[in-house]
């Protein structure tokens, strides 16, 4: 070991503060994994799809019988590209420490995630899609559909802790890192949605 | 208190317990209770290491049947040996390798970088306790007749999928907490490429984890859908279980699991020879390059049924040769830097062993690669009949290599490779993690016999796939005849049995180390790195409140003056 042998003191010593925006990376990270998470579950979907075109010309990936309109999901689009608009009014009203248009734009933003759940329930009865062993299409669809709607409970989960940690707080900026992140995994589950609507629903 | 909590409002906690009356748990209660990552990081060791000795029980019966020996019937009927099949594979991964990778970094890493603690304790505890309550459920489901094989009964088939996915998602719980801590709780002055190289090689593997992994949590959450319905379609019917997520076990993504072998190498590799390692940025990019083409997910048979003949395949399998050369030659530049012969100790030994088994899995690796440019080569031929003719003749060895038990040795190379270099890092940093120094009679045991049973089950492997031996479980094994077959499988038990006796030890060493208290050092080997600075054991927040100052280098405890650091460190 040599010159090196001895340990240090003074020199080096180590950090006590930790950096910023912990939750902000955490739920980053978080985020990459659902994006993958719901990646993969497309890429097999649009691979399957792929495949059972080419080998049916003419016939329709989606079983006969099964109503898979556009109106439900176009609507729950909508609903969510309105929730990161008051998403992001969350954000900027808790840095300017502004409770009262917190609370509001909380309330908003977690009214337009109940309402995705109530229009995908809606939207289950009315496809009238079974997973009979007949069709590829309906363990896959109820698969993305069924763990974005887990998504959406895990965002509000998470908003909701958020939301309570901020308005109870002395000053609500104190926990902007934990909204922001709240935010994040909001926006992020929006994109997710765009990406279903665009691939399961608009191509079908 | 929720599991978002930082390690600081935690260590606040710990610290007001006890004045307010309501004492800190002790004993085995606290060691339950914890939320340090310290003796959460102990936990996952030892814990690994045990089902590790239960998957290589699992490893050992197959080895055994294999051999075919007369009179010795294992199991009742090839689909409780291909059950036993998956099980091992599922376990070798998901129960062993990845969980005592994360104990390790979970103890260290954030004693490498400098921080009082991990960034979620509440989350890193929860993903302990989840992984050990899922590997428990896991193996019940197998027991109860499930697994990832065809004929299982089907309650226990989706048992087993669901206990699958909440082992991976425990696992990518623990790492997105790693992955947390290093990028928020390094010092001033510690930019990531000032990291050590164990925590670098664990962000490495840790982004790969993190992004290849919710790939195979999709493929068991279809297949769990698939199998609630009446009949299964396609994704849960029986013999598309295990296909559907073999991609794990195979080239490329089974390499990102020996990812820190690489960092552990090179945290012991300086201080052997007493010399900082140059080039530090190509050493850090070799990693990365290693981990980027370890990315396997967008290989499974699912997306492409061919993917063993794709361009990607054939060019990851390259670049990680070429990686581990590169680093070959990284750290005989070390050496040549030096001018003499790193000392000789226990962990360096283990290390080396690790290294020589990991080189051995990347030229397995590069072997069965090349069975896949023949293919793409074939494909590419297709329209010359002549030319394919002697493109047959002149690569069949190597073309039928896949679908062989080649893929099963590199498989138990890789894994080795990992255990090897796991028990190196617990040899090297066993001061901080046991309180005791780790003899080195036991590292020179240690090293020889864990890297023989590496390379007698790795040799085993390809010597079987050069036979045409199948991967998969059939009724048939000795495809190159009885004899043959039956001796390279008493190889592989020879090997496995060699394996399964060095870990059990490891694990009871280390239990008895804990239970034997502290006696130690700080740093009885001169490190370079921050966690050589703290005491051994480190107290519960690592450092104390010592004043911070920034890091200058990837070395920074080699780059304080000489007068400074003769006065010795925290004790």
């Amino acid at each position: 070991m040599s010159e090196h042998a001895a340990p240090a003191t003074e020199m080096v010593a180590p950090a006590i503060a930790p950096r910023r925006r912990t939750l902000q990376v955490g739920t980053g990270f978080a985020s990459a994994a659902v994006l993958m998470y719901f990646g993969g579950l497309l890429g097999v979907y649009f691979s399957e799809r792929a495949d059972f075109l080419r080998a049916n010309p003419g016939e329709s990936w989606i079983p006969s019988g099964v109503r898979v309109e556009l109106t439900a999901p176009t609507v729950m689009a909508w609903t969510l590209l309105l929730s990161v608009v008051t998403m992001q009014w969350v954000v900027h009203a808790t840095k300017r420490d502004d409770r009262r248009h917190t609370l509001i734009a909380l309330v908003v933003t977690a009214m337009f995630g109940v309402a995705v759940i109530n229009q995908t329930a809606f939207q289950y009865r009315q496809m009238g899609l079974t997973i009979d062993g007949g069709s590829l299409a309906a363990p896959l669809i109820y698969t993305i559909s069924g763990s974005y709607l887990a998504l959406v409970v895990v965002a509000l989960g998470y908003l909701f802790v958020m939301a309570t940690r901020t308005l109870t707080a002395t000053a609500p900026s104190v926990h902007l890192d934990g909204i922001s992140a709240a935010a994040m995994l909001w926006h992020v589950m929006v994109f997710v949605y765009l990406v279903i609507w665009v691939g399961i629903f608009v191509t079908k | 208190m929720t599991a978002t909590e930082t390690h600081a409002a935690a260590a606040d906690e710990h610290a007001s317990a006890s004045p307010a009356g309501s004492p800190t748990p002790q004993g085995l209660a606290g060691i339950l209770s914890s939320s340090d990552h310290k003796t959460l990081g102990r936990m996952w060791i030892l814990a690994s290491l045990l089902l590790g000795g239960f998957v290589l029980v699992c490893g050992l019966l197959l080895h055994i049947e294999r051999a075919n020996l007369p009179g010795l019937e294992v199991f009742a009927g090839i689909e409780s040996f291909r059950q036993f099949f998956t099980l091992y594979r599922v376990g070798l991964v998901f129960l062993f390798v990845m969980p005592l990778w994360i104990g390790l970094a979970t103890h260290v890493v954030p004693l490498q970088i400098g921080a009082r603690g991990v960034a979620f304790p509440r989350a890193a505890a929860a993903a302990f306790w989840g992984w050990l309550t899922g590997a428990g459920i896991l193996i019940a489901s197998w027991a109860i007749d499930g697994g990832l094989a065809a004929g299982g009964e089907q309650r226990a088939v989706e048992l087993s999928l669901l206990s699958f996915a909440m082992v991976v998602l425990s696992l990518l719980g623990a790492t997105a907490v790693l992955l947390t801590t290093m990028c928020t709780q390094r010092p001033a002055g510690m930019s990531l490429e000032r990291m050590p190289l164990f925590s670098w090689s664990v962000f490495v593997a840790g982004a790969v984890w993190l992004l290849s992994l919710p790939v195979l949590v999709a493929n068991l959450v279809v297949m769990w859908i698939d199998l609630r319905g009446p009949s299964a379609v396609r994704f849960g019917a029986g013999q598309n279980l295990y296909e559907q997520v073999s991609w794990v076990f195979d080239q490329p993504q089974v390499f990102v699991f020996a990812i820190p072998v690489i960092g552990v190498v090179g945290e012991i590799l300086p201080v052997a020879f007493g010399t900082p390692q140059r080039r530090w940025g190509v050493m850090l990019s070799l990693i990365g390059l290693a981990g980027v083409f370890s990315f396997g997910a967008d290989l499974q048979r699912f997306f492409s049924p061919m993917a063993q003949s794709t361009p990607l395949y054939v060019v990851s399998g390259v670049v990680v040769i070429l990686v581990v050369v590169a680093l070959l030659g990284g750290w005989a530049d070390l050496g040549r830097s030096a001018g003499r012969f790193p000392r000789p100790s226990g962990h360096l030994a283990v290390a080396m062993s690790a290294l020589g088994v990991l080189v051995f899995a990347a030229i397995v690796g590069f072997i069965r690669v090349l069975g896949g440019a023949v293919g793409f080569l074939r494909s590419f031929a297709r329209h010359n009949e002549s030319w394919q003719g002697d493109l047959d003749r002149a690569l069949a060895p190597l073309d039928d290599l896949r679908g062989t038990m080649a893929g099963a040795g590199l498989l138990d190379l890789v894994a080795m490779a990992a255990v090897l270099g796991a028990v190196a890092g617990m040899f090297y940093w066993s001061p901080k993690i046991f309180g005791r120094r780790a003899s080195h009679a036991a590292g020179f045991g240690v090293a020889a016999i864990l890297g023989a049973a590496g390379l007698l089950m790795g040799l085993m492997g390809l010597v079987a796939g050069f036979l045409g031996q199948p991967e998969r479980p059939s009724a048939n094994f000795a495809t190159a005849g009885a004899e043959v077959a039956a001796i390279l499988a008493v190889i592989g038990v020879i090997g496995v049995l060699l394996a399964l006796a060095i870990v059990l030890i490891v694990a009871l060493r280390g239990a008895s180390s804990l239970a034997r208290g502290a006696s130690t050092v700080p740093d009885p080997w001169g490190g370079h790195t921050l966690e050589w600075f703290a005491a051994s054991p480190p107290p519960l927040d690592n450092f104390g409140d010592e004043p911070v100052a920034p890091v200058r280098s990837a070395h920074p405890l080699w780059d304080a003056p000489a007068p400074s650091r003769s006065e010795g460190g925290a004790s």
